[in-house]
């Protein structure tokens, strides 16, 4: 009965680690252990390898995304893309994908770039529907790419190697980018004409960008030269981030680091005590060996790996249209991990597969958060906007199959590289 | 009556906006600290030097104690990672009730955190060991009663303001209305 209602309270807007604890307390209790266990599970968090990138990188995100960088990433990638017929919406496309990879799925990207972008497509040609579809699908593109938050949390809560997941990442993200993009290109010429650039323009970008453009370098450099492992190439980035934006640049002043600051903290807060009651409830499910249960109930119905990996898609999907994708990740994967392990399913390639999923579940109507988001920062209708990216969503959804069956896509850089 | 409530409900504010601004200072000042001795610990290990041994102990307490009171920010601030699936369907006219029995709710869940952290940190004082600088483990991990007290304390903030500025915002509309 108290679970049931607190369930009920999760529907109606209960901070979600308040009713992760609650029903860790309740079970614990049920089973007649003390409570303090709660706090014990907690505490292992203090030794959650690479716990310390989360803080650093979401910081170096918000600072970025304050700063006058959206605006110098659009002018750079312009001239690069510019001369494609199609440039702009692919030029639209990577950036989303590098903005989103720095600033993790929160919004951020369509909020800071859809602004700029929406008007700049439909002003070049592209029609209304086209533009919207494409700003809404790209919200979240980039999830798989380092250094993306989402990658980063997957590996401290299956406890992979964070630098495995970067690398594995790299070829499902690219495929993505190459499937929209050529679908942009293919509109792109009946719309737009591609632009020219003069020399004089890219000396002055190429300047005004030199200390962005390092950045992704040290990163990649960073972690696969052996030079960093991944919490201290989050600490460089951070550190970096501030030298460049606050006393280079100045787009950001230093009264305001401590603002930004703290809005960066009450993300990783967040984040952070969910991950907590997470670890106290995960500890009750495996000591009541649920996912064992679990996985021998639909051991029953299911002995194809490829029929579970399809209904595995098919429920991450609505996991992805109704939970934002940190709870996502930190609910659902200490449970799908062992049953996915039963049917010899590779732990990184099942978080490319995850991500994917939470990633297309962003733009998935009814709910997907991304739809609301566009639908509220570009005034329209959420029923244009289900419409506009139905497209880009099918898309999408080829590329999930292409990564769920070919494992390889996940795993070929790993085994080459890693 | 009802300015007595406005009064009270002024002061709550007041107060909480007191606390969030010394917890931002504390959250900036761990996070300075982090990204400070990181980059400290890289460099020292770069130019030969080996590194500080008691750098990455005390890096793993910082991201707890900077993690738990971001937590306690996100509860000032309202800002806590929450489902709201249905919320579109909810009417307009019964919100603020809901999030009054939502915010009690909290307040009293996180009370039983606090009281299960009190009883991990006295088992630890009674056999718990001695951790970084020589300290007891159970002072590294204060964060937990600390962070589960002051997120009760804003969620009992949050419910009284709904309950005073719900009955200011009755009182009036009843006075609009008899006008």
């Amino acid at each position: 009965m108290a679970k049931t209602v607190t369930l009920l309270l999760a529907l109606v807007g209960t901070p979600l680690f308040i009713v992760i604890s609650a029903l860790a307390l309740l079970s614990y209790h049920g089973v007649g252990i003390d409570p303090s266990v709660v706090i014990i599970e907690m505490t292992r968090l203090a030794d959650t390898p690479l716990l310390i990138s989360l803080p650093l990188f979401i910081f170096a995100g918000t600072l970025l995304s304050e700063s006058g960088t959206p605006t110098r990433i659009l002018k750079l990638s312009h001239l690069f893309l510019g001369w494609l017929p199609g440039g702009l919406a692919v030029m639209s496309l990577s950036v989303c994908a590098v903005f989103t990879a720095f600033t993790g799925a929160s919004g951020v990207t369509i909020v800071a770039l859809g602004g700029i972008l929406l008007p700049a497509l439909i002003k070049d040609g592209y029609s209304d529907r086209f533009s919207l579809g494409l700003i809404t699908s790209s919200g979240s593109l980039g999830l798989l790419f380092p250094p993306s938050l989402a990658l980063i949390l997957y590996g401290v809560v299956a406890e992979v190697r964070i630098d495995h997941l970067f690398l594995a990442g790299v070829i499902p993200g690219f495929l993505m980018l190459l499937m929209l993009s050529s679908y942009a290109v293919k509109s792109g010429a009946q719309a737009a004409r591609p632009r020219k650039t003069e020399l004089s323009d890219i000396s002055s970008i190429l300047r005004e960008t030199m200390w962005e453009i390092p950045l992704p370098f040290i990163i990649i450099i960073g972690i696969y030269g052996g030079f960093l492992v991944a919490g201290e190439a989050a600490a460089v980035t951070a550190l970096y981030v501030i030298v460049v934006e606050v006393f280079i640049y100045r787009d950001v002043s230093l009264r305001q680091l401590p603002d930004i600051m703290g809005r960066s903290m009450v993300l990783f807060g967040g984040i952070l005590i969910i991950l907590a009651a997470s670890m106290a409830s995960t500890n009750y499910f495996i000591d009541q060996q649920i996912p064992s249960k679990l996985f021998d109930i639909i051991k029953t119905y299911i002995d194809s790996k490829y029929t579970f990996l399809i209904l595995l898609n098919v429920f991450l999907l609505i996991v992805g249209a109704f939970l934002d994708i940190f709870s996502a990740l930190v609910l659902i994967v200490p449970l799908i991990l062992p049953i996915a392990a039963g049917y010899d399913i590779n732990p990184i390639h099942l978080g490319i597969i995850f991500l994917t999923n939470l990633q297309i579940g962003y733009c998935t109507p009814p709910v997907g958060l991304n739809l609301f988001l566009a639908s509220y920062r570009f005034e329209r209708p959420i029923l244009q906007l289900y419409r506009a990216s139905l497209p880009f969503l099918g898309l999408l959804l080829i590329t999930l199959a292409l990564i769920t069956y070919f494992p390889w896509l996940s795993l070929a850089l790993i085994d080459w590289l890693g | 009556m009802n300015t007595k409530r406005q009064h009270w409900s002024a002061q709550l504010k007041s107060a909480s906006a007191r606390i969030e601004t010394l917890e931002q200072y504390l959250v900036t000042l761990i996070l300075t600290l982090i990204i400070l001795l990181a980059t400290l610990q890289i460099g020292l290990r770069w130019s030969g030097f080996g590194g500080i041994p008691w750098i990455d102990p005390l890096l793993k307490y910082c991201v707890l104690w900077g993690g738990f009171f971001g937590a306690v920010l996100a509860t000032a601030r309202s800002q806590h990672i929450s489902l709201d699936a249905v919320d579109y369907l909810i009417p307009e006219k019964i919100k603020p009730g809901l999030k009054l029995i939502t915010l009690c709710f909290s307040t009293v869940v996180a009370a039983f955190l606090f009281r299960a952290a009190l009883l991990f940190l006295q088992s630890e004082m009674e056999f718990g060991g001695s951790s970084l600088f020589g300290f007891p483990f159970w002072i590294w991990y204060l964060v937990f009663p600390l962070a589960f007290g002051m997120i009760c304390i804003h969620f009992t903030i949050s419910a009284l303001l709904v309950l005073l500025d719900k009955e200011v915002e009755a009182g009036k509309q009843s006075f609009s209305g008899t006008r």
